[in-house]
């Protein structure tokens, strides 16, 4: 495989970018790539895609939508805006399982 | 309007409307993302007033004539705006956000909704008054009762009818508006000749007929109506060139001047004749692919694996120094906030299921090339990249996993998940190669792809169906089977319970496979679920029959056939079955975990435990578990899928299996076999038509969504959930799996 040479090696130059960075917990970060190479690589799971805004986000959210109008969510094979779902939607998104590493 | 009555949706689209979602990479990229939420949703009749027209004109031709001119006569109809900053050209409506509906396959709902579809609260849409008189009083009764759904009430009871649109068990109503969906054209020929070399193509075959052949007649009909589709392309490409240059003359500004000079001229080449770039490869990829959201009715026309075939273009251009990383991230982020532009219009009770104005490409990065080695390259980290920046709800991105991933590019993919948006999906290549290799061929058949067709264009489409470029064609989000409804029938011998919000509430809605006391074991239990799964299976297949039979006589696609390997040479319609591998209409299964926890409840609680009778449980599930909370707690407290527990996981692998078998044995109008899938959000919408279950879910209840684990029952950590999941025959599902796992953000980021 020969290296190439991406954007990760040679950083953007983007001065007027919207975009923040978060700071990234390397372990948790660690325990998440891994849960996508086992459960792909190994278990042989076809596929998979995460919701990782936090329950009580979502709780606040639902209750005061005007906080959020940019907040997207995956609801099936598709990303959606919390504001534009119907509100048996957005329940049933809140009552799944939040997973921790 | 009061507020409440306007509902959270427009709140979202009054804010994003304001400077909140002007994000980008770039000044310009912030203007056209806020240009994309300055627009609400809106309706654009003119594809609609253009086949009215058309077919009004053409009464007594061939079939294949009067469908194949009026898509003619939409290219030449098509906008020829052009808005400020942007670099890529054309728009599929007369406002940014228009729904450029199929009225031909939707016209019998719209004289119903048409009067709320203003002011609902779910996916409401703008019109003009003008525009909604001419769609009352003209448009929509030309054809409310042509549509394809009325035609298919003519072959079946009108019980039958309203049971597989309303009934919630055995359904086909998210399948009847979407013809033309779930398709990956062959985008590397598309690049390298451009729509020029299916123009000669149809010219040549025209010239060489030999009119004494009886089979010359139709192929006369097909290649004149192909010839007339394409000359509607070039028109459009054409027309938008001399509009980038009226703009041009006026232009003041120097920088803005040059740039519209250079879309004049690149709308000379591009998307007619061959691309020369990247920025002609990318004008290329947009226009054909809003081409076929104007011609198709569905949710998912699909890209397939971009930065394979962008890439040459895109490695040319940086080596002879005409383009940066950062400029072609900007026209990424462009593409990116254009597909948003196709609202998906459905009827008012699909917007309450569904919720959301979802229509999109997919587009994946990564995976291997067609000789096994790792593809990724400077693309696949500048499209995942692009997503942050620009923040938008399509297209549906996608990561293609295997063991060769470098970690770089699966670290890349991890920090936009932990963005939380749900992009990107991660894919496991090598159980793609494994859906395609049995694509459409029955359970012990394999498909006609070679292995290296699926190797270097295989992709997912849509949501999650596996498809290959150029190579596919047929509807894959299609027929809906609610397995949890089906499991609680085999308790209510077919009864829908009272207790639910459903038409046919108290009456059969499948068929009696046994009153309660009747089954002396669990196996006798266990054989009446498989039998009720079977039953919906096979309803749903006789009504998709018919749907297809129509479709391909009456409803056909040019400009998906023009874009299909192989089609033109067959002179047979994409609809019709020119496909290399024709595959669907597909049965999905919605409701899998609860199916699953349902049937492990019974086992436990009834025959095991013997701590409660089914009839018991019947009468709980009819009722609503009013006056059973007692035995409602025992069903409860049974195991439940997703902790990596045999007790249930056993069923569920083995229901999955079962469904699978009933599925793929099916053979569909054209030919090919059914295969089966599990890929939907309609949880909330058929738990919403489905009295109580087994499970102790509540009637009226989301049923569990995916192939997830019903909501909260996935107790003991991802690894055990990971390990339920494990124990599934991926390959046993052509048509794709989808699986939603919730991993909190904190855990990754500092919140």
């Amino acid at each position: 495989m020969a290296d190439i040479i991406t954007i990760r090696d040679i950083p953007l130059n983007c001065p007027d970018a919207t975009y923040v960075q978060p700071e990234y917990k390397e372990a948790g970060m660690n325990n998440f790539t891994n849960l996508v190479r086992t459960m792909l690589n190994d278990y042989g799971v076809y596929h998979v895609q995460f919701n990782t805004i936090s329950k009580d986000t979502l709780i606040d959210a639902k209750a005061h939508p005007e906080k959020y109008p940019t907040l997207i969510v995956r609801v099936a094979g598709y990303s959606v805006y919390w504001t534009d779902l119907a509100e048996r939607v957005q329940d049933d998104i809140i009552s799944r399982t939040e997973h921790v590493f | 309007m009061s507020s409440s009555m306007m509902g959270t949706t427009a709140l979202g689209q009054n804010l994003r409307a304001g400077t909140i979602a002007k994000l980008g990479s770039t000044k310009r990229i912030q203007e056209l993302n806020g240009m994309l939420h300055g627009n609400r949703p809106n309706i654009d009749i003119t594809r609609a007033r253009v086949y009215t027209q058309v077919y009004r004109e053409t009464e007594g031709m061939p079939n294949i004539t009067r469908r194949y001119r009026a898509a003619a006569a939409v290219y030449r109809a098509m906008s020829d705006t052009i808005y400020d900053h942007e670099q890529l050209v054309g728009w599929p409506t007369k406002r940014i956000r228009g729904a450029s509906f199929a009225i031909e396959m939707h016209a019998h709902w719209m004289a119903e909704d048409l009067p709320e579809v203003r002011n609902r609260v779910y996916a409401p849409f703008e019109i003009t008054d003008e525009d909604y008189e001419e769609l009352e009083t003209d448009l929509i009764p030309y054809w409310k009762n042509k549509t394809m759904a009325v035609q298919w009430g003519y072959h079946v009871s009108n019980y039958e009818w309203n049971r597989a649109q309303f009934g919630g068990i055995s359904d086909v109503s998210n399948y009847l508006c979407t013809n033309g969906s779930h398709f990956i054209p062959r985008w590397t020929d598309l690049l390298e000749h451009g729509f020029v070399k299916y123009y000669e193509e149809a010219k040549s075959l025209l010239a060489a007929l030999d009119p004494n052949d009886p089979a010359s007649i139709d192929k006369r009909i097909f290649y004149n109506g192909i010839i007339e589709v394409l000359e509607g392309i070039r028109n459009w490409g054409e027309r938008l060139s001399a509009s980038c240059s009226r703009k041009a003359a006026v232009e003041k500004d120097s920088v803005r001047k040059q740039e519209l000079e250079n879309m004049a001229d690149m709308m000379k080449r591009v998307p007619w004749g061959p691309a020369t770039s990247f920025y002609d490869a990318m004008e290329t990829v947009w226009a054909a692919c809003f081409f076929l959201f104007v011609e198709g009715a569905g949710p998912s026309v699909t890209w397939g694996r971009m930065d394979q075939y962008l890439y040459p273009y895109y490695k040319a251009d940086i080596e002879k120094g005409i383009l940066t990383p950062e400029g072609a991230l900007e026209l990424i982020e462009e593409l990116y906030i254009r597909v948003n532009t196709n609202e998906w219009f459905q009827s008012s009770q699909m917007a309450y299921i569904f919720g959301g104005y979802y229509r999109y490409p997919h587009n994946d990065v990564g995976g291997l090339d067609e000789n096994g080695q790792d593809a990724t390259n400077e693309l696949s980290y500048l499209f995942l990249r692009a997503m942050r920046y620009v923040r938008t709800t399509a297209p549906n991105l996608s990561v293609l996993i295997h063991q060769k991933t470098p970690d770089s590019l699966l670290r890349e993919a991890c920090e936009l998940a932990a963005e939380g948006m749900g992009h990107p999906s991660f894919f496991n290549v090598e159980g793609l190669y494994a859906m395609l290799k049995h694509r459409a061929a029955g359970p012990d058949g394999y498909s006609n792809y070679t292995r290296k067709e699926i190797m270097k264009f295989g992709s997912p489409i849509g949501c999650v169906e596996p498809g290959v470029e150029g190579k596919q064609y047929g509807h894959t989000d299609a027929g809906i089977i609610n397995v949890a409804g089906a499991a609680l029938m085999a308790v209510t011998n077919g009864v829908m319970p009272i207790e639910s919000d459903n038409i046919f509430s108290g009456k059969v809605i499948t068929f009696e496979s046994g009153v309660p006391n009747s089954f002396k074991t669990f196996e006798q239990f266990y054989d009446a679920v498989k039998s009720q799964i079977k039953y919906a299976v096979e309803e749903c297949h006789s009504n998709l029959i018919i749907c297809e039979k129509l479709l391909a006589e009456q409803f056909n696609l040019p400009t998906f056939t023009i874009l299909l390997d192989g089609a033109l040479e067959k002179a047979v319609d994409a609809t019709a079955g020119s496909a290399k591998v024709n595959i669907g209409p597909t049965i999905q299964m919605v409701g899998f975990a609860t199916m699953a926890d349902s049937v492990a409840a019974v086992k436990k609680v009834v025959f095991d435990d013997q701590e409660a009778s089914l009839q018991d449980v019947c009468d709980a599930c009819m009722n609503n578990f009013k006056g059973y909370e007692v035995l409602r707690a025992k069903l409860i407290a049974a195991p439940k899928f997703g902790n990596d527990d045999d007790y249930v996981d056993t069923i569920a692998s083995d229901l999955w299996n079962w469904f699978s078998k009933c599925v793929t044995k099916l053979k569909m109008y054209r030919g090919n076999y059914c295969d089966a899938a599990i890929q939907m959000v309609a949880n909330v919408g058929y738990g919403s038509l489905l009295g109580a279950t087994p499970d102790g879910r509540l009637s009226g209840m989301p049923v569990s969504d995916t192939m997830s684990a019903s909501p909260n029952a996935d107790r003991s950590g991802p690894a055990a959930a990971a390990r339920s999941y494990s124990k599934l025959d991926y390959g046993a599902y052509a048509n794709g799996t989808m699986l939603n796992m919730w991993i909190t953000q904190s855990e990754m980021v500092t919140v």
